[in-house]
């Protein structure tokens, strides 16, 4: 047995060093799969096209003068099918000056895991 | 002493070789699990069109002109919808002779009815597009302020109101 | 000893063959790990995907004053083409940002990438296609031909924002009734203008989206009058002085100071009868037009004051109508008076609003 000791073992150990190789290697490999999943995935998770569609919704509500019942179309909406909390205060005449009279449109949606808040004015002319 | 050392080496090289095949194999079983990731681009690619689609049919072509997504709903016009989807899905420049996919829809519209209750009408699908046995789909939306009065297909009980929001709903798949 | 090491080589042969065996098959087996996976491809359908982006919903940087009025000596301030309007209007191009985008002598392969697709790495440029139909009309596609094999890609689908323009078309009753004047019995001369009133207030209306809207400061003014002479009424007047035009501001007394006598590409175009010309070219004798019964003048974005929104430029062309004077029983019908240039889209009103063409974006990457 003493012999054995003396050996050293090194099969066993090249053995070794090639499993850890491989190891190294899935590694990197699954490093970079990874990377291809998040830009596509991200791009499906980011909802980009949904934050512009209700922009674009918001406004078309503020220029109707923020009919309540249209922004709980929207709130419920959003919560049935799109898992998401949408909140929108649209004041009218908040800012005025010469030749525009503002409506402060404060948008806020959270779908759990994206966050999305914007404050803007929308302009109408006043009229003369 | 010559029993105990010739085991000793037949013994490592089998020791070693199963370790380096048992590493190999749980390494191929784990990083396959990883690979699909192009799954997720046709899917993106797909969500883009679809929606991009919808936005260019809820954009009128000059100030003051009808919104055609609008009109739709309005009228509940489930031929126009088809038409008008359809081309959009399928507007190719020259430069790619890239065989038009096979795309099957389904669209329907969502509604708040009375007491704060979703409900749902469908307003088109495409001839495949039945939801019966279906591919993964990817889902595209768009809201559209309507004269909800005047759509049929949302029932009087439901309070119908001018104007009303509602969602339109696609799903989208490679048929 | 001897015996002994004998067996210790028959020994280790065996566990180092059955080691090398085993180290030929994991060998064999690592390329399958690499199946299924094409990093490359993912890779360019993510720079496809972003370029589309940049492309449709950005208007490019610097976006005020935009990025397309900048020159050959500017060219180095563009730091990003998009083709977008404005941020606020995704999908909606712009007619002008296309022109100057899809200019391959403006702008080099090298441009290409570093402004719009945005290469990692420099000494590794991506190769392209990018190609945009607008209704049926394909443009040249910037780039190479897409290859056979596997490429990043994405469409998007575009509405263009055509130019908005005025076509004065004196044949039209609607039109001419405007235009038509008297001049008093006993003149022999009659100095007036046709003249084209631009109310910055107006056009900039806020309330009009960015898609709809008139910008002169990015956009051109088009205005065309058709078929002038045609319908002058040639039995009262002797002779139609068409004189030069001139750029006046409400308020301001005097002409605003502007090269007139020289051609200038860059910012104006005026045609009559379809030879270019200068803004100080006159024409003693406008029966003596040749070519079209056409005057056009095009001035390019940014209009004179473009910034001051409460300017209201007029752009006058001066006329000069002679009557016989010994024929005092004449009408002395003239043309002259005013174009505006608003939103007004009711039947005499000259204006050709903006409108939205679809189109469909293409980018191959590989």
């Amino acid at each position: 047995m003493e012999r054995l000791n003396d050996e050293g073992q090194w099969i066993v150990l090249m053995g070794f060093m090639v499993c850890v190789g491989i190891f190294f290697l899935a590694v990197i490999i699954a490093q970079s799969t990874v990377v291809g999943q998040t830009t596509s995935e991200g791009v499906l998770e980011f909802p980009k096209n949904d934050i512009q569609d209700l922009r674009s919704e918001v406004i078309e509500i503020a220029k109707r003068g923020g009919t309540s019942s249209l922004k709980a179309d929207l709130k419920t909406l959003s919560m049935a099918r799109k898992n998401a909390v949408v909140e929108c205060s649209i004041t009218p005449g908040a800012v005025n000056d010469s030749y525009y009279e503002y409506t402060r449109i404060i948008l806020h949606f959270n779908n759990g895991v994206t966050e999305f808040d914007e404050t803007f004015l929308l302009s109408r002319p006043k009229t003369p | 002493m010559v029993n105990d050392q010739a085991q000793m080496y037949t013994l490592e090289g089998f020791a070693a070789g199963v370790l380096m095949l048992l590493t190999a194999y749980l390494v191929l079983g784990t990083t396959t699990v990883y690979t699909p990731g192009d799954v997720h681009i046709t899917d993106m690619q797909l969500q883009q069109l679809g929606s991009d689609a919808l936005a260019m049919m809820d954009t009128p072509n000059s100030h003051g002109d009808t919104n055609e997504l609008v009109n739709i709903i309005n009228t509940t016009d489930h031929e126009l919808f088809d038409d008008s989807f359809m081309a959009n899905l399928q507007n190719l420049t020259e430069s790619t002779d890239t065989c038009i996919d096979d795309l099957q829809y389904n669209a329907s519209v969502y509604y708040r009815a009375a007491s704060g209750e979703v409900a749902s009408y469908p307003l088109a699908t495409s001839d495949r597009g039945d939801l019966v046995s279906r591919e993964p789909a990817v889902r595209v939306t768009r809201w559209v302020t309507v004269n909800g009065e005047s759509v049929s297909e949302i029932p009087e009980a439901a309070d119908r109101r001018n104007p009303q929001l509602v969602l339109v709903e696609v799903l989208l798949w490679r048929g | 000893m001897m015996d002994d090491s004998g067996m210790l080589s028959v020994d280790f042969l065996a566990g180092f063959t059955i080691f090398i065996l085993a180290l030929i098959m994991v060998i064999n087996m690592v390329p399958g790990i690499m199946i299924g996976l094409e990093s490359q491809n993912i890779d360019y359908d993510a720079v496809a995907y972003r370029t589309g982006v940049i492309l449709v919903e950005d208007p490019g940087w610097p976006a005020n004053p935009p990025w397309e009025l900048k020159d050959e000596y500017h060219k180095d301030d563009i730091h990003r083409l998009g083709l977008a309007v404005s941020a606020n209007t995704p999908n909606v191009l712009s007619r002008s940002k296309i022109n100057k985008f899809f200019n391959t002598s403006f702008f080099t392969d090298e441009d290409y990438g570093q402004k719009v697709i945005f290469a990692d790495m420099p000494y590794a440029p991506y190769a392209y296609n990018i190609a945009l139909k607008v209704g049926d009309e394909s443009l040249p596609p910037l780039g190479d031909d897409v290859p056979k094999r596997s490429y990043g890609y994405i469409r998007r689908l575009v509405k263009v924002k055509e130019p908005h323009s005025a076509e004065l078309d004196l044949n039209k009753t609607e039109h001419k009734s405007k235009f038509e004047k008297i001049a008093p019995v006993n003149s022999s001369i009659t100095n007036t203008y046709i003249s084209i009133v631009l109310n910055y207030t107006e056009l900039y209306d806020k309330s009009i989206s960015d898609e709809y809207r008139m910008d002169v400061r990015m956009e051109p003014v088009e205005v065309t009058i058709r078929n002038f002479k045609e319908n002058l009424n040639d039995t009262d007047v002797e002779e139609v002085c068409l004189n030069n035009i001139r750029f006046y501001k409400e308020g301001v007394s005097g002409e605003i100071p502007f090269g007139y006598d020289e051609p200038d590409d860059e910012s104006y175009e005026y045609k009559v009868g379809g030879t270019s010309r200068t803004l100080d070219y006159n024409s003693s004798l406008i029966w003596d037009l040749n070519g079209e019964d056409e005057i056009y003048l095009k001035l390019n974005p940014p209009l004179p004051f473009a910034y001051e929104t409460d300017t209201v430029l007029m752009v006058n062309m001066s006329l000069k109508y002679y009557y016989d004077e010994n024929r005092f029983n004449l009408t002395k019908e003239y043309l002259g008076g005013v174009i505006d240039y608003t939103y007004d889209t009711s039947a005499n009103s000259p204006m050709n609003l903006p409108t939205l063409t679809d189109g469909v974006l293409e980018v191959c990457v590989w």
